[in-house]
């Protein structure tokens, strides 16, 4: 059998629904359905891990900015500042696997998303606030770490900001569970909402499936997934790009993913069964085994945490017999290359997730494409195909030559050196002065030198 | 019909679309225009070594990422979402059509967006080149996204020759992506767009510069360069503009002429367009002392009347349809009127059918012969009963008319509602203009159900027509003209449906 035919060769019966469709007897996909699904697939992959890091990382940011250790307040500062470009990059990103989602199964997407349509609509309304309040946060906090002090403290503003971004993409992910729950729960319970809301058969759009055990299972599932990719990401941070923090900010970084990693395991695992127990479909014998391999991967990275940093186990026990705080426990300094397994075994656990969700939401949606989605019919656009793939290539290139130079600008020149220039001076009052004198200086360095490039320390 | 329809009261679902797409395309241009402003005089400020120059362009670059790459970038998902919620049809065609145009479309998004936080964040950290390169790449990025959704909303007004590729199903052929993006819109639209861009850039810089560069001498350097710019821009927005309205479908002219709201908005933006124009020469380009914040603003705010006039007038002259000649805008496809006709409209809609399975079900009544919806039976039903306990007609009419309607009518208080439009109007008259909607008005989708559905959709609108507003003598008699009370019209419009 062809690998590729796994995603959507599992069959089930159905019953009889005013919304479902003969697969075969609609219009012709304009690509391969694996390619479609690669790509979806792909997007989805890349747009969850910018996502998780938004989603749990915001909310943590501000709640250790607030009430953290000195380092709880370094991680909030570090992060912070990466906040604004996750947030880009995860926009974008996610725009993939809505656009192949689209192309896939539209009968199934947006008959669903317009029975939640004002909650789906309010996804939009959310994330101007949530992506402002985030820049108001980022830029309103004095660009000294370990103070962790807000500007306008008086009215504490930014601070606000930060909370109401938290909550704002806290609310968005709730929106897309339901949104994505109400996608894949079949035409029955299409009918229930529809007869719930609807004039004279159009309908309102204010459907939400807050009373459905899949939700909420599947929203604790992002959940945990959210905690283990921070966790990886504090790793990156830490081992990478924080070389001008002090050790203790590295010791405590590395406890604290290794916290995010057991809340992966533990509440990914959990929701991820209740999750499975939900399920309306039969995904025959291979396809449990898929997602059995999927709840196994949830607990690789603490493995892989267990192995490299916990010297002593003993001594994790006694912490908690003890009534220790939890980061108390003795671990070993986790280097370079054992953060990048740590790493990768989060990618792994993420791919792993993509694939079961996708086999998932195939054998799902046939609830609606009776004779499964796979076997609509095929009328690939090769030469926009190709137009598509070149350019992706093309894009690539470019993007990887630019993560080029801003790596080598960001590991020669430590961020901590260049922090001042990177203050805004319209909105820093104080500043405005030094921030001045900054550039000026700057500016005299580039007409001395023929690179027209700033003299740094570094170089 | 193909999908599940949403009642959006007062507006109507594809406003909606039409409210976030003015506001995209105000930032949206900017993104483009803007690059091509920043990337060009960020090399030039280079060139002349000019600190202060480089210094007030690192403020507007801030501005220029806070405004597009975070709400250009939100609105321009949210009309994804839109259009996905208030036209599916006609978004499933598109998307069939021009996926991997919008999946290129993507990439370029993310080279904007990586090039974007580059430009700004590493500002000062870069070398000179590689910091005008970035910028380069990021203007470039954003000018093919621009002439990449440009093929697929000239698609909209004008598929050419792509309408010979119409499948049975109502689908294009999967071979006809080039030929449906190569429209005869395309070339067009592209130039005024771009030339649209440039000049938003002027605008947008004209505000920041006056309201937050204090040195005088920058700021008017700033107001005159971008006033070049949309020099540039007016000459390409004219010539765009002037290719477009000839190579317009002649169908799509004579909107213009048979829509009397869309003479007025074009008269609109025809003048604001001049003094647009006229004011860009007066200010930025002769006499950049004269541009204060006052003068920046209201030039801004002009620039948002030009634009959204333009994109008003771009949306209505489709109509009837949203994608011409391939989805009217009632998610209807040609090819599929006369079988709606015949089989009828109720049968082949997905909240249609359910709506009526669904009533006939809890109301006792037999309206389906072997599954299907039985027209004869729809026939029979007997008259709503005056008192409004039972009105099967009105109630099944309401759905037809939510579905065949809505997309461009509200019930009696919101946009084009149509209670005030059939103002006292006879149950005979609704009638015949409903069996002949594409005669009555040009821009109106033809009728899509059998007879015995017509009759149904004319006891619901009788149900929400107008009362004739009292104290007008409209001359059917000498003496005053006695007014008409709700009561009596709507006892008259029962003993209508009864007979």
């Amino acid at each position: 059998m062809n690998p590729l035919n796994l995603l959507w060769t599992t069959r089930f019966s159905l019953a009889t629904s005013p919304f479902a469709v003969d697969a075969t007897s609609q219009p012709p996909l304009p690509a391969p359905f694996w390619f479609i699904q690669f790509f979806k697939g792909l997007g989805f992959f890349l747009h969850q891990i910018p996502m998780h890091l938004w989603f749990v990382g915001t909310l943590l940011a501000v709640a250790l900015g607030v009430y953290g250790c000195t380092h709880g307040k370094t991680f909030s500062h570090r992060f912070a500042r990466q906040l604004p470009f996750l947030i880009a990059l995860g926009i974008n990103f996610g725009i993939v696997p809505l656009l192949f989602i689209q192309v896939a199964y539209p009968k199934a997407f947006y008959n669903a998303t317009i029975l939640i349509a004002w909650p789906w609509l309010f996804v939009i309304a959310l994330l101007i606030p949530a992506y402002y309040g985030v820049y108001l946060y980022t830029t309103g906090k004095k660009q000294t770490p370990q103070a962790c002090e807000y500007l306008l403290c008086q009215w504490k503003i930014p601070l606000a900001a930060g909370w109401v971004a938290a909550g704002c993409l806290t609310l968005i992910s709730l929106i897309f569970a339901t949104g994505f729950s109400v996608l894949v729960a079949g035409s029955d319970q299409w009918h229930h909402l529809w007869e719930a809301t609807n004039v004279a058969g159009a309908v309102t759009g204010i459907s939400l499936n807050l009373f459905s055990l899949a939700f909420w299972s599947r929203w604790l599932l992002t959940v945990g997934l959210a905690l283990g990719t921070l966790g990886a990401w504090v790793t990156l941070d830490s081992c990478f790009f924080a070389d001008s923090e002090s050790d203790a900010y590295h010791d405590w970084s590395q406890r604290f993913a290794l916290l995010l990693a057991v809340g992966q395991a533990c509440i990914a695992t959990l929701a991820g069964a209740i999750y499975v127990w939900t399920w309306h479909v039969s995904l025959g014998g291979l396809g449990w085994t898929i997602m059995l391999i999927g709840l196994a991967m949830l607990w690789i990275p603490l493995s892989l945490w267990a192995k490299f940093a916990i010297t002593r186990w003993n001594t994790v026990r006694e912490n908690l017999r003890n009534g220790v705080r939890y980061l108390n426990f003795p671990m070993q300094k986790v280097g370079k290359s054992q953060a990048i397994a740590l790493i990768v075994s989060q990618l792994i656990v993420l791919l792993s997730h993509t694939i079961a969700r996708q086999l998932l939401q195939n054998a799902q949606i046939e609830n609606v494409y009776t004779g499964g989605v796979g076997s609509q019919p095929v009328d690939p656009q090769w030469s926009a195909i190709a137009l598509f793939l070149v350019s992706f290539v093309g894009g690539t290139v470019a993007i990887v030559w630019m993560l080029y130079k801003i790596l080598l600008v960001t590991l020669l020149q430590p961020v901590e050196t260049n922090a001042e220039t990177i203050v805004d001076s319209s909105t820093l009052d104080d500043d405005t002065e030094q921030s001045k004198t900054i550039e000026n200086a700057e500016m005299t360095t580039y007409t001395e030198d023929e690179n027209i490039g700033p003299k740094n320390d570094s170089n | 019909m193909h999908y599940l329809w949403w009642y959006v009261p007062q507006l109507t679902a594809p406003m909606l679309i039409a409210t976030i797409a003015v506001i995209h395309i105000l930032v949206s241009h900017y993104a483009v225009g803007g690059g091509i402003f920043l990337a060009s005089q960020i090399s030039r400020a280079y060139r002349e070594e000019d600190a202060e120059y480089l210094g007030y362009l690192r403020s507007h670059t801030k501005f220029f990422i806070l405004l597009t790459v975070v709400f250009g970038a939100i609105t321009g998902v949210g009309i994804w979402w839109t259009i996905g919620l208030a036209s599916p049809l006609a978004t499933e065609v598109l998307i069939k059509t021009f996926v991997f145009g919008w999946a290129t479309e993507w990439v370029f998004f993310i080279v904007e967006i990586v090039s974007a936080f580059a430009m700004y964040y590493l500002w000062g950290r870069l070398d000179a080149r590689t910091h005008t390169r970035i910028a380069w790449i990021y203007a470039i990025a954003a000018w093919i996204s621009l002439v990449l959704i440009t093929g697929i909303t000239a698609f909209m007004l004008d598929p050419g020759w792509a309408v010979s590729r119409i499948e049975s199903s109502g689908f294009l052929n999967n071979n006809a992506f080039w030929i449906a993006f190569f429209n005869p819109q395309f070339l067009p639209q592209t130039i005024a767009r771009t030339g649209g861009a440039l000049m938003v850039a002027c605008l947008y810089v004209l505000a920041h510069a006056t309201l937050t560069e204090k040195n005088s001498a920058l700021r008017e350097k700033a107001v005159f360069r971008s006033g070049r710019f949309a020099v540039i821009g007016a000459i390409l927005t004219f010539i765009g503009c002037v290719a477009s309205l000839l190579l317009m479908p002649s169908s799509a002219r004579h909107v213009f002429e048979a829509a009397a709201p869309l003479t007025v908005i074009t008269g609109v933006f025809v003048a604001m367009s001049i003094i647009l124009v006229l004011l860009v020469f007066l200010g930025p380009v002769f006499r950049p002392k004269w541009v204060t914040p006052p003068t920046a603003i209201a030039m801004a705010l002009i620039g948002v009347i030009v634009l959204s006039s333009g994109e008003f007038i771009r949306e209505a002259v489709r109509k009837p349809y949203i994608i011409y000649n391939v989805v009217f805008s009632n998610q209807v496809f040609p090819n599929e009127v006369v079988k709606l006709q015949t089989e009828g409209y109720l049968e082949n809609g997905i909240g249609t059918k359910q709506f009526v399975t669904s009533y006939a079900e809890k109301n006792g009544l037999d309206l389906l012969t072997d599954g299907r919806i039985d027209s004869a039976k729809l026939k029979a039903l007997p008259a709503d009963d005056p008192s409004g306990d039972t009105a099967p007609r009105a109630a099944i009419g309401e759905s037809i008319f939510m579905h065949h309607c809505n997309d461009c009518h509200v019930k009696n208080l919101g946009y084009s509602a149509i209670g005030p439009l059939t103002t006292g109007w006879s149950h005979d008259k609704l009638l015949e203009t409903i069996h002949t909607l594409h005669e009555t008005k040009f821009t109106m989708p033809p009728w899509c159900g059998t007879d015995a559905e017509a009759e149904l959709l004319a006891d619901y609108l009788v149900t929400i027509r107008s009362v004739a507003p009292e104290g007008m003598n409209r001359g059917e008699t000498n003496a005053n003209v006695v007014p008409v009370k709700n009561a009596e019209i709507n006892v008259n419009a029962e003993k209508e449906v009864a007979q």
